[in-house]
């Protein structure tokens, strides 16, 4: 290029390189010099268009595309980039005609009657999306014969006729949809909109949902007419119970019940979960199993007016179900002793393994949690969501080397690859690294924990890049309406929850590495030690400092070994342990990552409570107090939000701004704390809502960043009630708190930890050390081992 | 009673470990590991046993060939049913399955097995099922008691039938 900057074909092979390095804004740029040197080549057209579309600049799009289609109107796929790339940029009317123009050309054949009904529905979308939805129905329904896809059309149909207020029509229509899908929950809730018996902004039925009196029997009337005319229908059945109340409500869920506990579904309680919003249902339920257990155990019947015994199975299941019952309900002493009644019936059935794992992790024993998944596993090595299931709870006890055993027996395992044995990123297996990410963060083991969270970055940015070869695919399948909405998917393809979620961990990492930098001084320790103790613990660093870097010589020795033996198109990692991402500047990652989160996920609180620490070490105020007010609106008595505002403006009150900067911290702070002074606003939230355990030591906290002392608001830290439930999380919060205050072994600390053994004594956190270890020299519960008898 | 749904299952090397518990829970007598493995070679000749989708009950069997008269015998080391499912069906089913796949074989001429002396119930099971007692042997168990056994056994063919089939039968 340098010897001849006018030659397009230079200029083209440029935009190529560039795009097969992702950077689509250079080879857009480059696409268009190319072209501005040869004005009618078709392929810089093409590779421009597909550019400009990546980029979504949908000005140029279109200008493109329009060039192309007066250059190649014989090309179908021109007709759609244009008619996609006007809708796009806004002009619906301009989309419109090209569509029309389009099909009065084409020629009608059967051949092609998936395309063109494909581009004659998403003409009726793009009038959908102008407004008028009235003009929508008109060409859906004159164009019913022509559409192929039937289901989507009778569900548009029915959803336009909705909008207009349409009811009559649209009941009929609805009705039509469930004759075909007698299942379908989203056609059920579209029929009970159209009679007008529920609000028509309701999003679910799967809820307890409060309707007047005159509707619930109206309601009730209409299941009952679809229940009898589709008998298999388990939705029309259910229905009714999101609505009804009292004796109503448990006669119905009986007459639910029955035949279920019959028939034996596991899934039983995850069915009817959605009800347990409604305090009074969860008592009611709770009666109506209790009897059925007590009539099963005397007289082998479900309730005295039946008229058949029931099989040995049936009890099985209401067991099981109260014990998923008083799990949920976080009396987990009750849920064991179901668990075990169920396992000295029917040892056999491995969903009591699960359900013991799933009532161990709500009580905070990650470890027993997951020996009990791997029972459950051992016992049908072929299942593989018993597998994913236990390596996942495998990870979450932190065990991630048997974890990457397990997974690799349904996994492609190559020895060779220094960083993924098994295709896990290859695959996408998101939850894998996520999870793993998590483990690694609990252990402390930084570095690895940020490389599996960026590897899920990675991912996003494969994904990102995927939809490039669908531009000229799509546009010659005609297929416009799913092409239309991956686009859009892709936009925002950053604020998933799989990013989102990785994303907030990232930058949590690097606000505890800024805060916690590695050279930790003597005076940072626990001042409690004495001078023997520090010398001690200091010898035990330098050895640990020799021992990594032994290992670390040790592996950059394997790395240049591999990095020789590496195949040509397998990359070879060159930071298996993630060292580099630990050296980067952990203020700059954080505030990169911060920024994918504020322009992806601005509407989620978790943003803004990591973006205002962030901003306040970069001292932004302006932009730590936005992260402040937004969290305030999401959720104003949010415990973390409260502190948030606290430090705010404790930490915009040390420092000197610049005149503009306080005139609006000043103002915001009339408007958030009124009159009151820090501590009065403090004092006030307590009050209000100090409730919770959580709010208690946000309150402890801000008062003590005020400079309130510690011992006098101790009371109020070391109380353990909450209506919440199972405040586990929260007390093991606040005994670290307390720790990192008085010391490891201050009165205060081992008497809180007494308490809380008490109140949660399944928890690991909260059992003794030497309770631990005992069971760690035990080996696990072998099967009576009788001496053998074989001959 | 309502009537729950019975179906049979196969033995695999993924799900032996289900039937480890059930022998374990039922039988007084324990098996070695070497027992499973051999029960994994010819899987065919165990049989699962499923109600309403649960497992709850199992036959294990094996060929032998007696040494003096050379005609080929079935034996069934194991048969278990989860106590509360007993009495419903499941027991004979598991036993027929294997009489009839005996009797499919024709160089199968007998099928045999050992109970202890004390256990009634069984006994009963065995002889409405066609099995009479042969013999007594004292002291057949080690470690149970009384640690007597009868040896029950069911004749396939009678000496007329008593073709000789060359079948392909490994034991």
């Amino acid at each position: 290029l340098r010897n001849d900057t006018k030659n397009h074909l230079c200029w083209h092979i440029l935009g190529i390189l560039y795009r097969a390095e992702r950077l689509y804004f250079d080879a857009a740029k480059c696409f268009e010099n190319a072209l501005s040197y040869q004005e009618d080549n078709i392929q810089i057209l093409r590779d421009l268009c597909m550019m400009h579309i990546q980029n979504r600049n949908y000005d140029g799009f279109t200008n493109i595309s329009r060039r192309l289609l007066r250059k190649k109107p014989e090309t179908r796929g021109n007709w759609s980039s244009f008619a996609v790339a006007a809708h796009l940029a806004g002009d619906h009317e301009l989309a419109l005609k090209i569509i029309d123009s389009y099909d009065d050309t084409v020629e009608k054949t059967d051949k092609e009657k998936y395309e063109r009904s494909e581009i004659l529905f998403y003409k009726v979308i793009v009038i959908e999306e102008q407004g008028d939805i009235k003009k929508a129905l008109d060409e859906l329904d004159k164009y019913k014969d022509v559409i192929v896809d039937k289901e989507e059309w009778k569900s548009k149909r029915a959803e336009y006729l909705l909008k207009l207020s349409r009811f009559d029509e649209a009941a009929q229509q609805y009705d039509i949809l469930i004759s075909g899908n007698p299942e379908n929950w989203s056609y059920f809730l579209g029929l009970l909109k159209a009679r007008q018996l529920v609000p028509s902004n309701l999003t679910t039925l799967r809820t307890s949902i409060d309707v007047p009196n005159p509707n619930i029997e109206k309601i009730i009337e209409l299941c009952e007419e679809l229940s009898s005319r589709f008998k298999t229908s388990k939705v029309a059945r259910q229905i009714p119970l999101s609505f009804v109340k009292g004796k109503t409500f448990a006669q119905r869920f009986q007459e639910f019940i029955f035949p279920n506990l019959t028939k034996g579904i596991p899934s039983l309680f995850v069915l009817v979960k959605y009800l347990y919003n409604s305090r009074e249902k969860v008592k009611i339920i709770e009666d109506i199993f209790l009897e059925i257990e007590k009539n099963l155990v005397t007289i082998q019947k479900l309730n005295p007016l039946e008229e058949l015994e029931e099989p040995p199975s049936t009890i099985l299941w209401t067991w099981h179900y109260l014990s998923e019952h008083f799990n949920f309900l976080c009396q987990f002493p009750t849920a064991l002793e179901y668990v075990k009644k169920c396992q000295d019936h029917t040892p056999t059935v491995l969903d009591f393994e699960l359900i013991k794992a799933k009532i161990y992790k709500s009580a905070g024993d990650m470890v027993t949690a997951a020996q009990c998944t791997e029972e459950a596993r051992s016992l049908d090595l072929a299942d593989r969501y018993l597998n994913t299931k236990s390596t996942r709870f495998l990870l979450r006890a932190d065990n991630v080397k048997l974890a990457e055993q397990t997974i690799s027996i349904f996994t492609k395992v190559e020895p060779e690859n220094n960083t993924y044995r098994n295709n896990i990123f290859d695959m996408q297996v998101v939850w894998y690294e996520f999870e793993e990410g998590m483990s690694w963060l609990r252990q402390e083991k930084y570095g690895l924990a940020l490389k599996r969270l960026t590897d899920i970055e990675k991912q996003f940015m494969d994904i990102h890049t995927d939809q490039l070869e669908f531009h000229s695919f799509c546009h010659r399948k005609m297929t416009l309406r799913q092409y239309v909405r991956m686009l859009r998917m892709e936009d925002n393809l950053f604020g998933h929850q799989f990013y989102f979620k990785a994303a907030c961990q990232i930058v949590k990492i690097y606000l505890h590495l800024y805060n916690h930098p590695k050279e930790q001084s003597l005076d940072s320790m626990d001042s409690s030690l004495s001078p023997d103790e520090r010398k001690k613990i200091e010898r035990q660093r330098k050895k640990q400092e020799q021992q990594d870097k032994r290992r670390k010589e040790e592996q950059q020795k394997e790395l240049q070994e591999q990095i020789k033996k590496a195949k040509p198109n397998k990359p070879i990692d060159i930071d298996p342990n993630g060292d580099k991402l630990l050296e980067a500047d952990p203020l700059a990652e954080a505030t990169k990552y911060l920024n994918q989160l504020f322009k992806y996920s601005d509407n989620k609180i978790e943003t803004h409570l990591l973006g205002y620490q962030v901003s306040l070490h970069r001292k932004k105020y302006l932009l730590a107090l936005r992260s402040v007010i937004k969290a305030q609106a999401f959720d104003p008595y949010n415990p973390d939000v409260h502190f948030a505002v606290v430090k705010f403006f404790h930490s915009a009150d040390s420092t000197t701004h610049h005149p503009t900067i306080q005139t609006v911290i000043d103002l915001e702070r009339e408007t958030i704390l009124g009159k009151n002074t820090l501590q009065s606003y403090n004092d006030n939230y307590l009050n209000t809502h100090g409730q919770t355990v959580a709010a208690r030591r946000t309150y402890y906290e801000a008062a003590v960043l005020l400079g309130a002392d510690k011992q006098k608001l101790l009371k109020f830290l070391l109380r353990l009630d909450d209506p919440s439930g199972h405040p586990l999380e929260e007390s093991i919060k606040v005994h670290k708190l307390l720790i990192s205050h008085f010391g490891s072994s201050s009165d205060i600390v081992n008497d809180y930890f007494k308490q809380c053994q008490k109140t949660f004594h399944l928890a690991r956190y909260y059992k003794d050390k030497e309770q631990l270890d005992k069971e760690e020299q035990q080996p696990n519960q072998q099967p009576n081992q009788q001496p053998n008898e074989e001959e | 009673m309502k009537k729950g749904e019975i179906a049979f299952g196969d033995l695999t090397d993924k799900n032996i470990k289900q039937l480890k518990i059930l022998n374990s829970v039922c039988l007084p007598v324990s098996y070695h590991e070497k027992f499973y493995a051999v029960l994994l070679q010819k899987p065919e000749l165990s049989k699962f046993a499923y109600f309403n989708d649960i497992f709850v009950g199992a036959i294990c069997s094996r060929l032998e060939k007696d040494k003096e008269t050379g005609e080929f015998k079935m034996y069934i080391m194991t048969i278990a049913v989860l106590a509360p499912y007993r009495r419903l069906g499941i027991g004979s089913k598991l036993l027929n399955h294997v009489i009839e796949l005996a009797k499919k074989t024709p160089d199968i001429k007998e099928i045999y097995l050992n109970v202890q002396i004390s256990n009634n119930v069984a006994i009963r099971f065995y002889q409405k099922h066609g099995f009479i007692i042969t013999k007594e042997q004292k002291d057949y168990y080690k470690k149970i008691d009384p640690p007597h056994a009868y040896f029950l056994t069911k004749r396939l063919v009678t000496e007329q039938q008593d073709t000789t089939v060359n079948n392909n039968i490994q034991v």
